[in-house]
């Protein structure tokens, strides 16, 4: 099998990381924060050890300002809904992914925010131009993602998180694609919040992603997501005002959690510099063969990352995923949840292929892929 | 047998953050939970320190940004 959907989840994981989520779930999964026993405390440890790692990872300096939550979308909904009060206006892009866009829209319903969208595809000059032109006084927040989960495009975060810092506007940072591959410095950066999964470039197993917030933002700001029992003081009717507990209502998945401890530690001795490189290596050399292909449709414009996304003329980009999963490779075909860049692509219409690499994917993969795409092709003439 | 302190915390994430503390300046600790009759709060978390070290221990944790509500009895 060829696995190159690493954009919808990371395949394989380091042994590491299965070998802790078993550990986990077979030695010392007690419930964290609840007992004082030791398999209790033992998970709580594990918990707060991820907690410091994605701390140190994103350049945060405060542990206790790590949330988890179950994924990306649930941290986006988090922030947007604990943040965003009745009338105010957010920045975001025409790039972005419906874990981004669905709360807006829903926000927008509800509590009558209003949305503008910069042009994602223009250059960082352009980008910080848009924001300076279509901030107002209004203007809580900016919300884009760092990287695109469509096609490669990486967003000049510290000159978006600078310009968001000198006007008093939140800068909240989807990193579902960029974790583990861009770096993103919370102080240096200026990003007041981050948003991750567990299960994509940082490697750890899906269950669970973090929201992590800045020391900037002051945590009453951040109303409450859900509230429930946490362990803590049982009897106060309402959730704590402090932070991690404010927003973590439930048990936390403490297996998943225990997988990403590793993962962030394979990422972190690797380094992020050598996946970009094994991504962008892979890019070039699928754009170059899928382009000599007649009948081939590349959309990636010269730009290299972590994925490339094409179509095969007259076939739908389902129907290529489905013969492609045939070959035993592995793509996602369609929309992405990303239905604004399909738009920009003017593949609304047909959606497309995307193959995703990841820090295990090899030019045997690629070229694996090459010619099952060419014996699609050929069936076709 | 050494008499001991519990220095009340907000949460187990406090707890095990204010033991990182004090283990990094050698003091010995022990996470627990309060007595509930110790407590009005209901479930609460803290930092078991011997007697001797209670001081340098509340200094610590609140140089360290660990807020604790109260000192009761180990």
């Amino acid at each position: 099998m060829v696995y190159l959907d690493n954009a919808a989840t990371s395949f394989p994981k380091p042994p590491t990381v299965y070998k802790e989520a078993e550990k986990c779930m077979k030695t010392y999964c007690g419930n964290p924060g609840r007992s004082a026993h030791r398999m209790s405390l033992a998970a709580a440890e594990k918990i707060y050890e991820c907690r410091s790692l994605l701390s140190d990872f994103f350049n945060l300096d405060a542990p206790e300002r790590v949330v988890f939550t179950l994924n990306t979308t649930s941290a986006l909904n988090m922030i947007m809904k604990g943040l965003l009060q009745n009338g105010d206006h957010v920045i975001t892009g025409n790039m972005e992914h419906n874990s981004v866009l669905r709360p807006l829209y829903e926000l927008k319903k509800t509590r009558h925010i209003s949305v503008s969208k910069i042009d994602s595809t223009k250059d960082d000059d352009g980008i910080i131009s848009q924001i300076q032109t279509l901030s107002n006084p209004r203007t809580k927040a900016v919300i884009l993602s760092h990287s695109s989960n469509v096609i490669p495009r990486v967003m000049p975060i510290k000159m978006i998180g600078q310009l968001c810092r000198s006007r008093g506007i939140f800068f909240i940072l989807d990193c579902a694609q960029s974790a583990g591959v861009y770096d993103a410095d919370m102080e240096n950066d200026c990003i007041d919040a981050l948003c991750v999964p567990s299960h994509k470039g940082l490697l750890g197993i899906q269950g669970a992603g973090a929201l992590c917030i800045s020391k900037t933002v002051n945590e009453r700001l951040v109303g409450t997501f859900t509230e429930g029992g946490n362990g803590t003081a049982s009897f106060e009717p309402f959730m704590p005002d402090f932070l991690p507990d404010k927003l973590e209502a439930g048990t936390l998945p403490t297996p998943a959690v225990a997988s990403l401890c590793e993962g962030i530690k394979y990422i972190k001795n690797i380094k992020t510099e050598t996946v970009r490189n094994i991504n962008n290596a892979l890019c070039s050399s699928l754009c170059d063969r899928l382009s000599s292909l007649n009948g081939v449709t590349v959309y990636n414009n010269g730009r290299m990352g972590s994925m490339v996304l094409f179509n095969v003329d007259s076939l739908s980009s389902e129907d290529v995923a489905r013969h492609l999963d045939r070959f035993g490779i592995c793509v996602r075909g369609g929309f992405h949840c990303a239905p604004d860049t399909h738009r920009l692509l003017g593949t609304e219409e047909t959606g497309a292929v995307r193959a995703s690499f990841g820090v295990f994917n090899t030019q045997n993969d690629i070229e694996r892929l090459y010619f099952a795409v060419k014996n699609i092709v050929n069936l076709l003439i | 047998m050494t008499e001991r302190k519990i220095i009340a915390v907000s949460s187990v994430t406090y707890a095990m953050k204010g033991s990182e503390l004090l283990a990094k300046n050698k003091i010995k600790r022990r996470i627990t939970k309060l007595k509930p009759d110790k407590t009005k709060r209901g479930c609460t978390y803290g930092i078991s320190v011997d007697l001797k070290d209670v001081e340098d221990a509340v200094r610590i944790l609140r140089l360290g940004g660990v807020n604790y509500s109260e000192i009761t009895d180990g």
